[in-house]
């Protein structure tokens, strides 16, 4: 095997939080919002609700199957006929995702910072620097998550302190109970964005000691999920439904009111460079995990992966000509991602029960 | 191995290459104007938009002795707010940078003709903030921008700051562009936007005080007939009362009174005087200083008609007393306390009446409903709202403290007696 490295559980909690806190966070609360206005609290306790059972099925899948990634197990647990383009469309989802941050994160600079820098410039050397990192390593991209996390969580939060100021409860009102189905269509969003945990098939057979990946995963969702949440709420107090709605990138927008006094405002500079530390992170992440499942699938050391990937990464990236669409893109992404990240963990753990058998103790060779 | 022997110098050229990304749109502080005030006029289908560009060099000299003031007024025109922008291009080398954007300034004929056309830029372009002040001007935009104001440099932030000491009289609410759009896309509550003034003199000084200063006129034009001798810029900015709208598009002006009393029901008096007429001696005055005040309006339902509540809390604080009567006795309290209700009362009267002949819901009665009683603001036929809106109103005031003196001055014939 290759040398990649564990990663301590306390890693993985902050690789997990800076993903859900990351670069997709900045597009979860306009999404809500577009589809259940003030409701998307709802939507939001009942995605949190079914990312902890995502969590409980990946755990249960990974007890099972310890020192093996989906890639490895999905097989056996389906047979190679269903094992295999089930490990695959998760691979591409995971390919999706690492696309996907780093479009947004290009877009979001190209809107509000640098709207002349052509975007391959931006995506080229945020890639050459994931190239570097993804090469060295899960463990390098865990430790430098781990030292990075507390910055970044710790000034999200001052932000959302700085915003208080701002917010009037009575923003929230009219709570008018909307239909059931457009709660049913937000639920899918926050699912499939609670279900970024998904990459935790990937990542649990690095994880030691492994019993307490199950704590870890319960306490990131809930943790990801509250930071959510009263960005959410903050976002709706501060800019109210109908504003919240119309912008590109609310949470920005939040950042850009923080005003301490009358001497320290425009922080926005300094959360761009947050939100360009997370996609580095986020894109990172999600590029490893495609490419150690990929190289698992085909047997051999995805070192030597990277480097086209990558490259088909930047050219798949520069596809879409703009913002409007990209948005379209992952709104898709959005609507039917919970197929994946529900639907795959959900799967694999019922056949593997229903099959289970005497030989899961066995698998235990740690 | 070559992984090896390449991931030094490669982590090198990778840290460089992130660095020059920022270059691509580098803005050197020497090529942008920094634009600090925005004015929206409207003209013949076109709008004009007037800009306070800062002369950093004349900001440098160090203010005080400089004769030109240390701003340049200029202004574009187009069909759109960015073409008027884009027009301004071609009289000014430095283009105009908005991060550092104290006011916007909204002239009365832009604002009849709807706010929401040109609202949008304020809040999409990257460099504009949500934070900014909006006032509308009594008048032209342009002519408030071009007034000299004394004490600040920079008319713009001489604006600014009227605008957020408004506190001290509350007679002037306080919007950012955060909140007009907010108010704009709820349903039942209408914008009221503060008023600027530019004027050549203060209102009540009837003979203007002979001043010989010689300054380059920018060319403001006295609107209002008058004595008109030069054209000097004006040297009074005030900002008094507010513009009430209707939907997105000007319906009248409010009074410093009718302001203040829309402001007691909507919780926007920050502090002020109330000047009481004292019950004990004709004409003379009790002035009290408000300390605080929280004002609520409660949607109230009364045969299927809408109606509200108006309940204002005040806490004031004697500050001046003309008359001489001792108001250590509870009961002397008590009446001045219920005579500043009154006053309040009253203030907030005019407010609603005001509302009522524009027919403009700047309290948001409806939008209480829409809020607070979504079920009943669907119910009601809202056609009828100015006819059928029943007001009622509930003050309470507390006189707390009375300064450093307890005791009126006194004439010594009233002492002995």
């Amino acid at each position: 095997m290759n040398k990649i490295g564990n990663i301590s559980p306390r890693q993985a909690f902050f690789l997990i939080l800076i993903l859900l806190n990351g670069i997709f966070y900045l597009m979860l609360p306009r999404q809500l919002v577009n589809e259940v206005g003030s409701m998307g609290w709802l939507a939001l306790m009942l995605g949190l609700g079914a990312a902890i059972a995502i969590i409980g099925f990946i755990t249960g899948l990974g007890r099972r199957y310890a020192d093996k990634s989906i890639v490895q197990y999905a097989p056996l647990i389906l047979g190679k006929a269903l094992g295999y383009p089930i490990s695959l469309v998760l691979l591409l989802y995971f390919a999706m995702l690492a696309v996907g941050s780093l479009r947004i994160f290009a877009e979001l600079l190209n809107s509000a910072l640098l709207p002349e820098t052509p975007r391959l410039v931006l995506i080229g050397s945020l890639v050459l620097l994931v190239y570097w990192v993804v090469q060295n390593g899960l463990e390098d991209i865990a430790r430098v998550t781990e030292f990075l996390s507390p910055f970044i969580i710790f000034l999200l939060f001052l932000a959302l302190l700085g915003n208080i100021q701002y917010a009037d409860i009575s923003r929230l009102k009219p709570v008018v109970f909307i239909e059931w189905w457009k709660i049913g269509r937000g639920i899918l969003s926050t699912v499939s964005y609670f279900g970024l945990v998904v990459t935790l098939l990937m990542l649990f057979p690095f994880i030691k000691p492994y019993d307490r990946v199950a704590r870890m995963g319960f306490f990131v969702v809930v943790t990801g999920g509250l930071i959510s949440g009263v960005t959410y709420l903050s976002l709706l107090t501060t800019f109210g439904v109908e504003e919240t709605a119309r912008m590109a990138w609310p949470v920005l927008e939040m950042v850009r009111m923080v005003r301490i006094s009358s001497f320290l405002e425009r922080l926005d500079a300094l959360f761009l460079a947050v939100w360009l530390t997370t996609a580095f992170l986020n894109a990172s992440l999600l590029s490893f995990c495609f490419l150690e499942g990929t190289s698992q699938l085909l047997g051999y050391s995805y070192r030597k992966l990277t480097l086209p990937v990558l490259g088909i990464f930047v050219v798949i990236t520069l596809l879409p000509p703009g913002l409007i669409q990209v948005l379209n893109i992952y709104r898709y992404l959005e609507i039917y991602g919970f197929v994946i990240t529900l639907g795959i963990p959900l799967l694999l753990f019922l056949v593997s029960s229903i099959k289970k058998g005497g030989k899961h103790g066995a698998e235990k060779n740690r | 191995m070559v992984q090896k022997r390449i991931g030094k110098p490669l982590l090198g050229v990778l840290i460089l290459s992130f660095l020059l990304t920022g270059c691509w749109n580098r803005q050197e502080i020497n090529e942008i104007g920094f634009a600090v005030g925005l004015g929206v006029d409207k003209a013949e289908k076109l709008y004009q938009v007037t800009t306070q560009l800062a002369l950093p060099a004349k900001l440098a000299e160090g203010g005080g002795g400089g004769e030109e003031p240390p701003v340049w007024v200029v202004s574009g025109q187009g069909k759109t707010i960015f073409e008027a922008i884009r027009d301004i291009n071609t009289r000014s080398p430095r283009k105009p940078f908005w991060g550092h954007l104290n006011v916007i300034v909204i002239g009365e004929e832009a604002a009849k003709d709807g706010i929401i056309p040109f609202i949008d830029l304020f809040s999409r372009g990257h460099e504009f903030r949500r934070l900014n002040q909006i006032v509308v001007a009594k008048g032209k935009a342009r002519e408030v921008l071009e007034a000299q104001p004394k004490l600040e440099n920079i008319t713009a932030v001489f604006l600014n700051r009227l605008v957020e000491n408004r506190g001290g009289q509350s007679v002037a609410p306080g919007v950012n562009v955060n909140d007009l759009l907010i108010t704009l896309s709820t349903p039942g509550i209408d914008p009221f936007l503060p008023k600027i003034e530019a004027r050549e003199k203060e209102v009540h000084i009837k003979e203007p005080p002979q001043k010989e200063e010689e300054q380059k006129a920018g060319g403001g034009e006295g609107k209002k007939p008058g004595e008109k001798k030069e054209e000097k810029p004006k040297e009074i900015l005030e900002l008094r009362g507010g513009a009430a709208f209707r939907g997105d598009k000007f319906a009248g002006w409010l009074n410093e009174v009718e302001t203040r009393g829309l402001l007691w029901a909507t919780g926007g008096v920050g502090s002020g005087i109330l000047a009481v007429e004292s019950p004990w001696q004709k004409d003379k005055f009790v002035s009290l200083e408000i300390k605080g005040a929280q004002g609520e309006i409660v949607p109230q339902l009364a045969a299927n008609k809408p109606g509200a509540l108006i309940k204002v809390k005040a806490s004031l604080n004697l500050v001046e007393q003309q008359d001489s009567r001792f108001l250590e006795d509870p009961r002397s309290l008590q009446r001045l306390q219920e005579l500043a209700a009154n006053e309040i009362k009253g203030e907030i009267m005019k407010g609603v009446e005001k509302a009522r002949t524009l027919q403009s819901d700047i309290f948001g009665f409806e939008g209480k409903f829409y809020k607070e009683d979504y079920n009943s603001w669907k119910k009601i036929d809202w056609k009828q709202k100015w006819q059928e809106l029943q007001v009622n109103y509930q003050v309470d005031t507390v006189i707390e403290t009375s300064s450093m003196a307890i005791r009126p001055v006194k004439l010594s014939s009233e002492v002995a007696r």
